[in-house]
C-alpha cells in the first residue's frame, strides 16, 4: 500500500507540476497543454462516479484516446495508475465510434476529431472534448481556455443520461454556463 | 526554628484553633482551585483540538476537487468560509509538493503562514494560538494538506473570569470560614480557655475554693474533673497545713508564755536567794568577827589563867571562826560574780597568769613547782573576773600539787575552731565518774584535810565563764594531774 501511496504521490506531483509550467508558458509547448489535460482526465475519472453494473461488468478502467498522438508520452504515466479500484487500461482509437467496442469508461476526442460523435450519451460512457459545440452535439465535458488556463464545462443532463455521478465539487469549478 | 512555627506555637489557643482551620480551607480551596484550572485548561484544548480537527477536515473535504484541478480561486473560496469563525486567525492549502495553494487569513491581523506545509500532527498549541495540520485526502489518496490557526487568547479570558470567580469564592468562602472557626474554636477552646484563666486566677488570688463549669462530656469534662478533685485536694491540704499552724503558733505561745513566767519565777527566786545569801553573809560577818576577836583577846590576855586545854579549844574556835569568815567572803565572791555583768576588754591572760603566778609563789616561798605560761594569750573579756576565775584555776593547781616532788603547772591555749584557753597540772586528780559535781558549790571531791577549801571556788569560775557565754570542763584522773580548759567567745 504505502509502495502505491508513493507511486500516486509522484505521479500527481509530476502531474501538477506539469501543470504549473503550462500555466507559465503552454504557449510555447502544446505538449505541456496535452500533459494537463492527461491529469484532468485522470481526475475526471476520480471526480465522476459510474454506475455499479458497469464497474461490476468489466475488470479495467478503459480509458480511450481519439487523437492520441497529442498528448505524446503524457499519456505513459497514465497507463497502469488504479482509479476507484480499477487499473487504467489506455486504448488509442482512431475514431470515436470504435468506444462501444473498446468498453470505453472514458473516451476523449480531440479537436477536429469528432465529427464522428455518437450524438447522444452512452450508459457508462464519459464523454470528453476540446472543440467549442461538442457539449451541444452531445458531448459531457468540455475543455476549454480561458486566460490562459485550461479549464471545462460539464453538461449535467448528459451526464445524468449516462448514468454518471458527477461530483458536486467538481460541479462547482466548472464553468457556469 | 523558622520565626513562623514559633510565633505559632505561641499564639494564644484560640488564634490557633482559628489560623489551623483557615490554613486548612485555604489549603483546600487553593488545591481545588487549581485542580479545576487544569480540568478547564484541558478541556479547552481538548475542545478546541476537536473544533479544529473538524473544521480542517471539513475544508479539506472541500477543496479536493480545486486541489486535483489546481483550481486556487475556488479553493481560496473554500477557505473564506472560515471568516463566519471568529477565533481561526489563518488557513491554508498546500498541494502535494508542500507548497502553498491557497490562503486566507483574517482581515484585522497578519497571521504567520508558511510557505510550505508544516508537519502533519495533532494540534500544538503556544503563543496564544493553536495549530493544525491535515493531510487532505480524496478517496483515500491524498491531494494536499490544510494548515489552520485558531486564535486561543479567548483562553486568558476564560482565565480571568475564572480566577474572578475564584477570588469571590476564596473571599466568600474564607468569610465563611472565619466565623465557622470562630464559631468552632469557641466549642472547642472555649473551655480550655475558661479553665486557663481560672487556674490564673487561682494562682494569683490563691482562692482554692473556686471551681471550674463542666459543660461536656469528652476529655474536656474529664480535664475539668481532675481539675476541680485537684482543688478539693489542695483546700483540704491546705486547711489542715492552716489548721497545723495554727495549733503550733498557740502551743509556741504557750510553750513562750510558760518560759516567761518560768523565767520571771526563777529570777525572782535567784534574786531572793542571792539577796538571802548576800544578807546571810555579810550579817553572820559580824557576829564571826566577835567571835574571832574576842577569842583572840581571851588568848592575848587571858593566856595565864587557861591550861593548855583551853588554849587549845581556843586556837579551835578561832580557826573555825577564820575557817567561816574565808567561806563566807567566798560566798560572798560568789554572789557578787553572779550579780556583776561582764564588762568587757582587751584582756592580756598571759600577763595574768604571771601575776598570779607570782602571787602564789610568794605566798609559799619554799614551794618548788614549775608554772609554765604560754606567750601572747588574749582574750575579750572582763578582766576583773577573769583574774577571779584564773586566781582560783592556777591556785586549785597549786594547790592539788602540793604533793608533788615536780609540780608542773601549764596555762595556754589551743586552737580548734575557737580558741580553748586551758590550766593543766600534774596534781592529785580526781575520778571522772564525780565530774558531775566538779562545779556545784560546796561540793567538794577531797577532804579538807588532805587539801583545805571551801568547794566555791570552781562554781565561781563557772559563772564566769558563763557569764561570758562560754563553757569551762575538765579531763582528769587519779594521780595523773587535771586539765581545765574553758573558751571565752
Amino acid at each position: 500500500m504505502a509502495f502505491l501511496k508513493k507511486r500516486i504521490k509522484a505521479i500527481a506531483g509530476a502531474l501538477l507540476a506539469a501543470v504549473a509550467w503550462a500555466l507559465a508558458a503552454h504557449a510555447e509547448a502544446p505538449v505541456l497543454e496535452y500533459q494537463v489535460k492527461a491529469s484532468y482526465l485522470y481526475n475526471f475519472a476520480r471526480f465522476i462516479t459510474w454506475p455499479e453494473d458497469v464497474v461490476a461488468r468489466q475488470g479495467n478502467f478503459n480509458l480511450c484516446i481519439v487523437g492520441a498522438e497529442r498528448f505524446g508520452s503524457a499519456l505513459d504515466a497514465l497507463a497502469g495508475e488504479r482509479v476507484n479500484g480499477q487499473t487504467i487500461a489506455l486504448h488509442r482509437l482512431e475514431q470515436a465510434g470504435q468506444a462501444r467496442a473498446n468498453r470505453c469508461h472514458l473516451l476523449f476526442i480531440a479537436s477536429g476529431r469528432d465529427g464522428t460523435a455518437t450524438g447522444g450519451p452512452e450508459r457508462g460512457l464519459l464523454t470528453i472534448g476540446e472543440t467549442p459545440g461538442f457539449l451541444e452535439r452531445g458531448g459531457i465535458i468540455n475543455l476549454v481556455e480561458v486566460n490562459g488556463r485550461i479549464r471545462f464545462e460539464i453538461r449535467q443532463p448528459a451526464a445524468r443520461q449516462a448514468g454518471l455521478v458527477v461530483s458536486s465539487q467538481l460541479l462547482g469549478l466548472a464553468i457556469q454556463r | 526554628m523558622s520565626p513562623l512555627v514559633q510565633g505559632f506555637r505561641n499564639l494564644p489557643l484560640r488564634w490557633k484553633t482559628i489560623v489551623s482551620m483557615l490554613g486548612v480551607t485555604t489549603i483546600s480551596l487553593m488545591l481545588v482551585g487549581a485542580g479545576q484550572l487544569v480540568r478547564e485548561r484541558q478541556g479547552f484544548e481538548r475542545q478546541m483540538e476537536q473544533r479544529l480537527t473538524l473544521l480542517a477536515d471539513v475544508i479539506g473535504l472541500n477543496s479536493t476537487a480545486a486541489l486535483a484541478f489546481n483550481d486556487a480561486a475556488a479553493a481560496t473560496e473554500v477557505l473564506g468560509a472560515l471568516a463566519s469563525d471568529e477565533h481561526i486567525m489563518a488557513g491554508a492549502l498546500y498541494d502535494t509538493r508542500d507548497l502553498l495553494f491557497a490562503r486566507y487569513v483574517r482581515s484585522d491581523i497578519e497571521a504567520p503562514l508558511l510557505d510550505t506545509a508544516p508537519n502533519v500532527g495533532r494540534p500544538t498549541f503556544g503563543g496564544g494560538m493553536a495549530a493544525i495540520t491535515r493531510t487532505v485526502k480524496y478517496r483515500g489518496q491524498p491531494v494536499g494538506k490544510v494548515h489552520l490557526l485558531a486564535d486561543t487568547t479567548e483562553w486568558s479570558n476564560t482565565l480571568w473570569d475564572y480566577a474572578a470567580v475564584a477570588a469571590v469564592l476564596f473571599v466568600v468562602v474564607l468569610t465563611i470560614g472565619l466565623f465557622v472557626s470562630i464559631w468552632l474554636q469557641r466549642l472547642i477552646t472555649g473551655p480550655i480557655i475558661d479553665l486557663a484563666q481560672l487556674a490564673r486566677r487561682i494562682g494569683q488570688e490563691r482562692d482554692f475554693s473556686r471551681r471550674a463549669v463542666k459543660r461536656s462530656d469528652d476529655e474536656m469534662g474529664v480535664l475539668v474533673d481532675g481539675f476541680n478533685d485537684m482543688l478539693d485536694e489542695i483546700g483540704k491540704g491546705r486547711a489542715e497545713i492552716e489548721h497545723g499552724r495554727d495549733e503550733l503558733r498557740k502551743l509556741n505561745e504557750q510553750l513562750e508564755r510558760r518560759v516567761v513566767e518560768r523565767t520571771a519565777q526563777l529570777e525572782a527566786a535567784n534574786k531572793e536567794l542571792e539577796a538571802f545569801s548576800y544578807s546571810v553573809s555579810h550579817d553572820l560577818r559580824a557576829p564571826l568577827r566577835s567571835i574571832d576577836g574576842f577569842s583572840r583577846v581571851l588568848l592575848d590576855e587571858h593566856s595565864a589563867t587557861l591550861n593548855a586545854d583551853g588554849r587549845d579549844s581556843l586556837e579551835r574556835v578561832r580557826r573555825a571562826a577564820q575557817r567561816m569568815g574565808m567561806l563566807i567572803d567566798d560566798l560572798l565572791k560568789l554572789a557578787r560574780v553572779t550579780r556583776v555583768e561582764p564588762n568587757r576588754e582587751e584582756v592580756d591572760l598571759s600577763m595574768l597568769g604571771r601575776e598570779i603566778a607570782v602571787a602564789l609563789q610568794n605566798q609559799d616561798p619554799d614551794r618548788r613547782a614549775q608554772i609554765v605560761v604560754a606567750p601572747g594569750l588574749r582574750a575579750h573579756a572582763d578582766a576583773r573576773l577573769l583574774r577571779i576565775a584564773l586566781e582560783n584555776l592556777l591556785g586549785n593547781a597549786w594547790k592539788f600539787t602540793g604533793q608533788r616532788k615536780e609540780a608542773r603547772i601549764e596555762l595556754g591555749m589551743t586552737t580548734n575552731s575557737a580558741p580553748v584557753y586551758f590550766v593543766r597540772d600534774n596534781g592529785a586528780g580526781f575520778d571522772m565518774a564525780y565530774a558531775n559535781k566538779l562545779f556545784a558549790p560546796f561540793q567538794r571531791l577531797h577532804s579538807v584535810e588532805e587539801f583545805p577549801g571551801t568547794g566555791i571556788g570552781l562554781a565561781t569560775v563557772q559563772r564566769i565563764i558563763s557569764k561570758h557565754g562560754g563553757r569551762i570542763w575538765a579531763e582528769s584522773a587519779v594521780d595523773k594531774g587535771t586539765a581545765f580548759f574553758f573558751t571565752l567567745p
